[in-house]
């Protein structure tokens, strides 16, 4: 009863004019900084953050959340028509999303992906609001075991999320391994295979890779081919109804959206596994349990519901620690808790007891803009797929332009561009022999939270490190999902031989 | 002095004097219209980014320049001194710099350091904090004499061995004589502060505004302010040099620890920078840093100002690197790299 009345009254407490008002802009803002790959939430943060100077608390905090709450609505959308992942993340989605663009089926897929988005979100606040009365000993039960088996669950799954033959998946994650061991090494402070460069000494940047990794190849396919990326067919023409069916699709779903933004929530409680790992974990779940594994990469819904579902329940999971402790569950919190101090106001189990009205009332925000931006996307989306239909030798150019933009963009440093290309280059000889490069980034956004997470658990609990109960959950739910298609297989067969 | 040589000292003088404000106009003139790069290794909205995006206004306003402000941390907070060693001698490169890892890439010969911070012309200090020890709830000492009686070893958590709380903790510890265990590798002051309050670590010696902010309801408990005076934060917690029994030696030591924080969050220009252009900056930065609203406005943010001019940072600077010969300097290689891991 108790969780209700929280709810409503932080709903009553949002529906200000003024707080409305300032997300209706946010929400545009952080749409489009979605959707332009290479620019990333935290840039869309950064820029707004002189803004809340001067404003009150919830007004301040609601321009931040609003926009940074639908990066990920709007990055799913330039996933599924494109192929390009608007942000990192959304390169979960692009496995296949783009395969149904392709297919002529993109407003089925945007349809999926919006409406996941949307409620996802609105499913990692509720989990927020369920918890916040006990955030303090919840985030204190995930230490460094905790995130460093969490961690490994992501690497287990490096062959799973692979488009291509199980091998070839983990060829790519070990490539990405290697290539996140450049750099600056926090824990020895030694910078390791740097040569002497200046920006080799703080290692590969995940915009370039990601960018070039799938951007590149895409961009050479259809400059190559000067077709459209769907061929233009009176079947493939984008309706509202194609739209309205994948939002259904999600409704068809409810265990896959459920397991997805449960993932997505608990691994942003998780300070320090990286919020670009949800989307992957939970698109290789959802394909370990789907009754068409086979179907993934080749442009499954389920493919695309599972990674989009995850990726803004993530961000009300964020919160969680944000709020706690203020330690940001994600990067962008990152940026949000230096808002925070700006406008006088410090996290924490205090701050909570003091404010937790204004705690809920940030759940509130985060959950209408998440609804706002699903329901605009969903009405917009049949006119953006038209971009699929455009001709690739009028595309590419563009989105090369935007490509390159976008990633000088997100550190100023003209050497980033160089590397988008040498990536590129990459990821062509990747996706011409079937290589996996989704595992290529699971593998090299994971590498760092193992290695810290490792380091740190052995120098402090010893090798006994993972006799924690948190840990011992995970360690089980990490043999089940590597056991589990083995299982599968053989009641399966054993049916078959029954039958 | 004949009648013709007091006129030319005089014309001299008098040259000299007209000279000074002249020198001025023509800095402020140069400055007036340019775009001047300021640069922190802070991540945007933490500590380094506020107190530098709270200067701009001001320094747009008293300048007339269009700041475009970068935040890069990388390889361990040295790229961007890096950048700043290397930039156009015009006084249009800034860096709000982490004093603490700036001064170890140097006096550690860490890769990758490519600067010579004696070299380098220092402007004004934003603020400097003492280090304060705290023990966690967990902790299996109650006191920190009890910890060194005992002598079994705690942890203490900190980001990197070359990491400002690392490095103090690490100091401390050898002239103090205290047997700890150091656990690196989190990835900021939130997260030690995180494991602390879980039990991961025993004890953690962050800044004191953040020992303030993270101590509230008595959830980590203050031992030791590592430095000659209390904090004003602290006012009840002792000084290392009260607590205990401080040899020459172990003074000489924890003196060495207080010229790293004295340099704090500095500002900081490429070497060579023309001398007009340079007493202009710090003009502009002692009026802003002095201004009592900004210091309100900065408060506000639990952000301090504790200013200090150049002179006291070149000071400092050499105190850390002149304080060493050979020997001394393997000694703090091996207390600061080895010693505790």
């Amino acid at each position: 009863m108790e969780y209700f009345s929280l709810l409503s009254e932080g709903f009553l407490r949002v529906m200000r004019p003024d707080l409305l008002l300032i997300m209706l802009a946010a929400i545009p803002f952080g749409l489009i900084f979605g959707l332009v790959p290479g620019l990333s939430g935290l840039t869309a943060l950064a820029i707004l953050l002189p803004f809340i100077y001067g404003m009150q608390p919830l007004q301040g905090l609601a321009l931040l959340l609003s926009a940074h709450a639908v990066i990920y609505t709007g990055g799913s959308v330039s996933a599924i028509i494109l192929g390009i992942p608007g942000s990192p993340p959304n390169a979960a989605t692009v496995l296949d999303g783009f395969p149904m663009a392709r297919q002529g089926r993109g407003g089925e897929a945007m349809g999926a992906a919006l409406a996941a988005s949307g409620l996802g979100g609105i499913f990692g606040v509720l989990v927020l609001v369920a918890i916040l009365p006990i955030l303090e000993p919840i985030v204190l039960l995930f230490g460094s075991p905790e995130t460093f088996f969490l961690a490994l669950m992501g690497v287990a799954f490096i062959a799973v999320v692979g488009e291509g033959p199980m091998q070839k998946g983990l060829i790519s994650g070990a490539l990405g391994i290697f290539l996140a061991l450049f750099g600056y090494q926090s824990v020895t402070g030694v910078p390791r295979f740097w040569f002497g460069s200046d920006y080799l000494l703080d290692g590969f940047r995940i915009i370039p890779l990601a960018l070039g990794l799938f951007a590149i190849p895409e961009l050479i396919a259809l400059s190559s081919k000067g077709r459209a990326v769907a061929h233009d067919s009176d079947e493939s023409k984008i309706t509202f109804a194609q739209v309205k069916e994948g939002v259904w699709q999600v409704f068809r779903h409810p265990a896959l959206f459920f397991k997805s933004s449960a993932i997505g929530a608990v691994v942003g409680v998780v300070p320090g596994v990286g919020g670009e790992t949800s989307p992957f974990v939970a698109y290789a779940a959802a394909k370990q349990t789907s009754k068409h594994p086979e179907l993934f990469g080749k442009g499954s819904i389920e493919g695309v519901i599972a990674p989009e579902s995850s990726n803004n329940a993530k961000e009300g999971g964020a919160l969680v620690p944000t709020l706690a402790f203020g330690i940001p569950g994600s990067t962008g919190m990152a940026l949000l808790l230096g808002g925070f101090l700006i406008l006088g106001l410090e996290p924490g189990p205090e701050f909570l007891k003091e404010h937790m009205d204004l705690g809920v009332g940030l759940a509130m925000v985060v959950a209408i803009s998440n609804l706002f931006a699903a329901a605009v996307m969903i009405l917009l989306a049949r006119h953006i797929a038209q971009i699929t239909h455009l001709e690739g030798h009028i595309l590419a150019p563009l989105l090369l332009a935007v490509v390159v933009l976008g990633t000088f963009a997100s550190k100023q440093n003209p050497m980033d561009v160089v590397y988008v290309f040498v990536f590129g280059g990459l990821g062509y000889i990747l996706k011409e022999l079937s290589y996996s490069r989704a595992a290529l980034i699971l593998g090299f956004v994971l590498t760092n939270a193992i290695e810290s997470s490792l380091h740190i658990s052995l120098r402090s609990y010893g090798w006994l490190f993972w006799m924690r109960p948190v840990s011992l959950i995970i360690i089980a739910l990490l043999a089940l999902g590597i056991l589990w298609p083995t299982v599968k297989r053989r009641m399966r067969a054993r049916k078959a031989s029954a039958s | 002095m004949t009648k013709r040589s007091s006129i030319f000292a005089f014309a001299l003088a008098a040259a000299a004097l007209a000279a000074g404000p002249a020198a001025a106009e023509d800095a402020a003139a140069f400055f007036k219209g340019k775009t001047l790069t300021f640069m922190t290794p802070g991540s945007p909205g933490g500590g380094y980014d506020t107190y530098m995006r709270s200067i701009i206004p001001y320094l747009e306003k008293k300048t007339g320049v269009t700041v475009v402000p970068v935040n890069d941390g990388g390889g361990g907070h040295r790229l961007v001194v890096n950048k700043t060693y290397a930039a156009k001698p015009d006084g249009l490169t800034l860096l709000l710099t982490d004093g603490e890892a700036t001064l170890a890439g140097q006096l550690l010969d860490v890769p990758g350091t490519r600067y010579d911070l004696q070299k380098m012309n220092w402007i004004v200090r934003a603020n400097g904090e003492k280090r304060i020890f705290l023990f966690t709830k967990k902790s299996p000492y109650k006191s920190i004499q009890e910890a060194k009686t005992v002598g079994k070893p705690f942890k203490v958590g900190a980001v990197g061995k070359t990491s400002a709380e690392g490095m103090a903790a690490a100091l401390a510890a050898h002239a103090l004589g205290l047997n700890i265990k150091m656990v690196i590798g989190y990835k900021g002051s939130r997260e030690f502060v995180r494991a602390a309050l879980q039990g991961e670590v025993d004890a953690i010696s962050p800044s004191e505004s953040s020992a303030k902010r993270f101590s509230k309801g008595g959830r980590l408990l203050p031992q030791l302010t590592l430095a000659r005076e209390r904090s004003e934060l602290f006012p009840n917690v002792p000084t290392a040099f009260e607590a205990f029994k401080v040899s020459k030696e172990s003074a000489f030591w924890l003196d060495f620890n207080s010229a790293f924080s004295e340099v704090g969050r500095a500002i900081a220009t490429s070497p060579n920078v023309p001398a007009d252009r340079l007493a202009f900056l710090r003009k502009v930065f002692t009026e802003i840093l002095t201004d009592k609203a900004f210091q309100a406005e900065m408060a506000k943010k639990r952000r301090p100002i504790s200013y200090a001019d150049h002179k006291t940072l070149e000071k400092a600077v050499s105190t850390v690197f002149g304080a060493l010969n050979a020997e001394r300097k393997k000694q703090v290689q091996h207390i600061i790299l080895e010693k505790f891991y």
